[in-house]
């Protein structure tokens, strides 16, 4: 079934249409949230808030965009509510504080995955990813959700401009913005 | 092409948007330019590195879990909307309850001191009253007067005793001679007494209960004197076997003979201790065991005279 039917289904007080969409969009809900907020555990609560705003309000879905879209603009912004609220900026503070301890190095902290479990290549990779995750999560918000949906997600100019509401013009300024300070960051990493 | 136009374009370079024209532009200029040649080279790393990042994946519950946050937020929604739905109706009726409440605390912790203040003012009504009482006082001698009572709150109120004066009249024994005044000594005073000028008042207070033996015999050898301190000494010392105690002993220092004991009796005592003189003289002066009244202690002013 596509996301229509499940839609009218759903609004029919069908609770497994609901279940269906929830199966086919959370990965790429929960991954939004995840690079957005650069936490597994802010992700997963995030995520599960975006599907129960989803539950709450399909009735005033009014299929002028595609569902997807529609979805990405309520994950976009729930993040970026979490990212301004002072709870969680209280965390990530702690978390920055947590760890420089473990090392002098300058710039932002790699996690190091146990070595005696991964491959050589896996764990450099993996060492890699944390970096971004690290430099992403030094960008501010606007920034932050232009990078993710467009760099890592890879949505179109439209479909973004969709989800966040703002015009060509501005997207592609921020997301360029965005693209200057990551390169200040990895740039000796990734060249 | 300059370098500020290609770097703008760069990017839509990379994501493949630029018409044929412009993309063969920027090729060409990129082929010359070290600068933005550079520029490309970490678009293309930037791609291929944020493009290749693993796909987090949502936790194998995610649904058990929406559906747990579905059922609390719907609980907490079936709440709220039993206290305030419908809203023009419940939510006047709450705020009126919540303020009827604030208003009867405080109307309770303002009642409170005022509640013991009412309870105080009885109390202070009765002692003020009480000096009044006692100066207008029973008249000792009349004998149909009542003591005056004070008013009272309650019944726990004491009331003052009121003075009940008394003579007792000693039977005078001719004089037979004492041992002293064969001895030719001098007799010993009374323990206790001083000798001031006028009335020695002694303060008896603590005296020795009944069964204390009589004590020698002092002041001038005169026949009634004898008895009189026989009396005083006897009474003096029955007055704990009535639980009353003595209060003071006025002392003639010119006849050298008690003149007065000052006593304290219990109301309801007092008829038995005053039967009890009757073995020692003639009681005289009114008692009416009325007068006590409510007190429960009654002063007794006795005077010691030789009949």
């Amino acid at each position: 079934m596509d996301d229509s039917s499940l839609i009218r289904a759903f609004i029919g007080g069908e609770t497994a249409a609901f279940d269906n969409l929830v199966l086919r969009y959370k990965d790429k809900v929960f991954g939004l949230c995840y690079r957005m907020l650069g936490d597994y555990e802010e992700a997963n609560d995030s995520a599960q808030e975006v599907f129960v705003k989803v539950y709450r309000s399909i009735k005033g879905f009014r299929q002028e965009s595609s569902f997807s879209t529609w979805l990405y603009r309520i994950t976009a912004n729930t993040c970026k509510n979490k990212l301004v609220s002072s709870e969680f900026r209280k965390g990530r503070v702690m978390a920055r504080l947590d760890d420089k301890k473990d090392g002098d190095r300058p710039g932002p902290a790699a996690c190091i995955p146990d070595e005696s479990f991964s491959p050589r290549k896996e764990l450099e990779k993996k060492e890699r990813a944390a970096i971004i995750q690290k430099a992403i999560d030094l960008l501010p918000a606007d920034q932050r959700v232009m990078v993710v949906l467009r760099d890592i997600e890879g949505l179109p100019y439209g479909e973004i401009a969709e989800v966040t509401g703002h015009a060509l013009g501005t997207i592609k300024s921020k997301l360029s913005r965005a693209r200057g300070e990551l390169r200040k960051k990895l740039e000796g990493m990734l060249i | 092409m300059k370098c500020h136009e290609s770097k703008r374009l760069l990017a839509d370079y990379i994501d493949g948007i630029l018409v044929p024209e412009q993309r063969a532009k920027v090729e060409a200029h990129v082929a010359g330019c070290k600068a933005c040649r550079g520029e490309l080279e970490f678009l293309k790393a930037y791609a291929r590195e944020m493009g290749g990042l693993e796909k987090v994946k949502a936790p194998a519950d995610f649904l058990v879990k929406v559906h747990e946050r579905l059922e609390r937020r719907s609980e907490f929604e079936g709440i709220m909307r039993r206290l305030f739905v419908p809203v023009r109706i419940k939510v006047p009726l709450e705020l009126a309850a919540v303020i009827a409440v604030i208003f009867i605390v405080v109307l309770v912790q303002k009642k409170g001191p005022s509640a013991i203040e009412i309870a105080k003012a009885p109390a202070k009504a009765v002692q003020a009253e009480t000096p009044r009482a006692v100066a207008a006082g029973a008249p000792a001698v009349k004998p149909t007067a009542k003591p005056a009572v004070a008013k009272s709150a309650g019944p726990s109120k004491i009331e003052p005793a009121a003075v009940i004066r008394l003579a007792l009249l000693i039977p005078v024994v001719p004089d037979a001679g004492s041992a002293f005044e064969s001895a030719g000594q001098a007799p010993p005073r009374p323990a206790g007494i001083a000798a001031t000028a006028g009335i020695a008042s002694v303060q008896s207070r603590g005296l020795k209960p009944a069964g204390t033996a009589t004590r020698p015999l002092p002041g001038p050898q005169k026949g009634s004197a004898q008895e009189v301190w026989d009396a005083f000494f006897a009474i003096r010392d029955s007055v704990y076997t009535f639980r009353g105690r003595v209060v003071s002993v006025k002392y003639d220092k010119e006849a050298n003979t008690p003149e007065a004991l000052i006593l304290e009796i219990p109301s309801q005592r007092l008829s038995a201790f005053v039967g009890s003189l009757d073995k020692y003289g003639i009681v005289k002066g009114a008692f009416d065991a009325d007068r006590a009244g409510t007190a429960e202690t009654v002063t007794l002013e006795l005077t010691f005279k030789s009949s």
